[in-house]
């Protein structure tokens, strides 16, 4: 056991491989460095596969700067923020219950914020070979990447040598944009990325319309209330999210505009915040009246009122922008013609 | 696009020289995310093509096993069969045929190509913990995880030296489950 644990060392880190945009299944993957070879462990519940990658095969070592460290800096101090109101408001409460829980919220989303504060900036980091470019999901902090790499770059220089600064600017124009010749073929190389697919905005044409749904939905339902027109809203509300969700996966690697993409993501995060605090509003509400949450009216309540008339225009600006994208997207990229197969009598008649 | 060439993981562009083997993070010409990019040597090393393997020139002369217009250059260390400079794969510094890097590479013989395991532990510790969030389901997982346990206490386990502490905590929680049943089927017998 002593000899066969010495054959790999632990690298610091775990990351993991996600399986595309919508993934129920994510896959654990740890970093053990061998005497000539990077071994990439990929660990599910049950099984795990394994990537060698050797220290004579590494082009290079290619590092990304990511922003996800302040994603969830804002995910978990918004969360911190909305625990920190309802301990404000239940201070106003005589049982103290409501405090001591939301405070215990506000200190565990206050911590998950400091530690990953503490940890430092995400990145991520791909190694290249001559057949592949691989991610290396437990290099995920930059802190970390340099400290693997200071580690693996002695037994890569110890397998291929160093490269100076000269001889980089020295090799690269020599190797320069030129085309492979025909003896000697290019050697294989595969993009990280695949390529760009076309997606005509089917799911976002429906997301859009939904979105703009919303408008005479909402006037109804302030104007008409019943219990058909809440469930209406209710149901629109809930297609719309299925929309976004759907409109995300279907616009992942491809050829829509960065602005284009960006409406599924306001949609959804508009949705979801303005869920979450009419909840807490009416949480905090409940509390101050000490009785269950109330039915909130925008016709009775202002602040109702407010997020009401802000959601609402959201959705309008949103959809509306968001068909005037895609009527421009569709012009300037019209789908592909798709491809006839003339019958067989026509060529013989031909011939 | 040239071999040499490094590009940008995240917008695919080209990254200069002027941008390799620098000590901190440098901006992405093409969408300004920063980017450090580490080169060695082996991203300039020309690709060598295979060899092809000599046909045949003299009568009587060894053929390939595989190849028989073709000249026997190396025999392969597993099977013995002889084998031309197209069949040879060299795999740290022994010569295999294409047949036995196959089978070697499927029955866990040559290590350095094995790329999957399944970890016999980890299913049986799993069988035996998970269900415990609905308690019904371990009348039949509790047995199912000691099966695996004992079967496959010998079988080779992950790459990584690992201990056999999950087989044990998957034997005790199975038997802490069954012992659970027993128990309540004791008790509701002498209920009723």
């Amino acid at each position: 056991m002593a000899t066969a644990d010495k054959q790999y060392q632990r690298l610091p880190g775990a990351g993991t491989r996600r399986q595309g945009l919508v993934s129920a299944w994510s896959t654990r993957s740890r970093l053990y460095l061998g005497k000539d070879h990077l071994l990439c462990v990929d660990s599910q519940l049950t099984s795990e596969d394994y990537k060698r990658l050797y220290s004579r095969d590494i082009q290079a070592i290619i590092v990304r700067f990511s922003n996800r460290r302040n994603i969830w800096n804002a995910v978990f101090g918004g969360l911190a923020a909305l625990a920190a109101i309802i301990t404000l408001v239940g201070l106003s409460v005589p049982e103290m219950v409501t405090v001591f829980i939301a405070l215990g919220f506000v200190g565990l989303f206050g911590i998950f914020l400091l530690i990953n504060t503490a940890c430092g900036p995400t990145c991520v980091t791909h190694v290249r070979t001559a057949v592949q470019i691989e991610e290396l999901p437990s290099l995920n902090r930059l802190r970390r990447t340099r400290t693997v790499m200071n580690r693996l770059r002695p037994l890569i220089v110890e397998a291929q040598g160093q490269l100076t600064s000269e001889e980089i600017q020295t090799k690269a124009a020599e190797a320069g944009p030129a085309v492979a010749s025909a003896s000697v073929p290019a050697s294989p190389f595969i993009s990280p990325i695949a390529a760009l697919k076309h997606y005509h905005g089917r799911a976002h044409l429906i997301l859009f319309w939904l979105l703009l749904a919303d408008v005479p939905s909402t006037l109804i339902t302030v104007f008409f209330k019943s219990g058909w027109t809440e469930a209406f809203a209710i149901l629109l509300l809930l297609g719309t999210a299925a929309a976004a969700i759907v409109a995300l996966v279907k616009q992942h690697d491809s050829n829509m505009p960065a602005n284009l993409k960006s409406i599924p993501w306001i949609g959804l995060a508009s949705l979801a915040l303005f869920f979450i605090t009419s909840v807490v509003y009416g949480i905090v509400l409940a509390i101050k009246q000490g009785t269950s949450i109330p039915e909130l009216s925008p016709l009775k309540d202002a602040v109702t009122l407010a997020l009401t008339i802000v959601s609402t225009t959201i959705s309008l600006g949103t959809g509306s922008l968001g068909l005037f994208w895609l009527r421009k997207f569709r012009s300037a990229n019209p789908r592909p013609p798709p491809i006839t197969v003339a019958p067989p009598g026509e060529l013989s008649d031909k011939t | 696009m040239s071999p040499s060439s490094v590009c940008c993981t995240k917008c695919q562009a080209l990254l200069a020289d002027k941008l390799f083997n620098q000590p901190a993070l440098q901006p992405c010409p093409a969408c300004g995310t920063p980017v450090q990019v580490e080169i060695f040597p082996a991203l300039f090393r020309p690709f060598t093509p295979g060899k092809a393997g000599e046909p045949i020139v003299v009568d009587g002369e060894s053929s390939c096993f595989y190849h028989p217009q073709k000249k026997a250059a190396v025999v392969c260390v597993a099977c013995g069969r002889f084998l031309c400079a197209l069949c040879d794969c060299e795999l740290g510094g022994q010569h295999l045929c294409p047949a036995c890097l196959e089978a070697g590479q499927q029955k866990g013989k040559i290590k350095s190509l094995e790329n999957h395991r399944t970890l016999y532990d980890s299913m049986a510790l799993a069988l035996a913990a998970y269900p415990l969030l609905i308690f019904y389901f371990t009348i039949i997982t509790a047995p199912a995880a000691l099966f695996v346990a004992i079967r496959h206490w010998n079988s080779p386990s992950s790459i990584i030296p690992r201990t056999k502490i999950r087989f044990v905590l998957a034997i005790i929680t199975a038997l802490m489950e069954l012992a659970g049943w027993g128990v309540g089927v004791y008790f509701l017998i002498h209920q009723t």
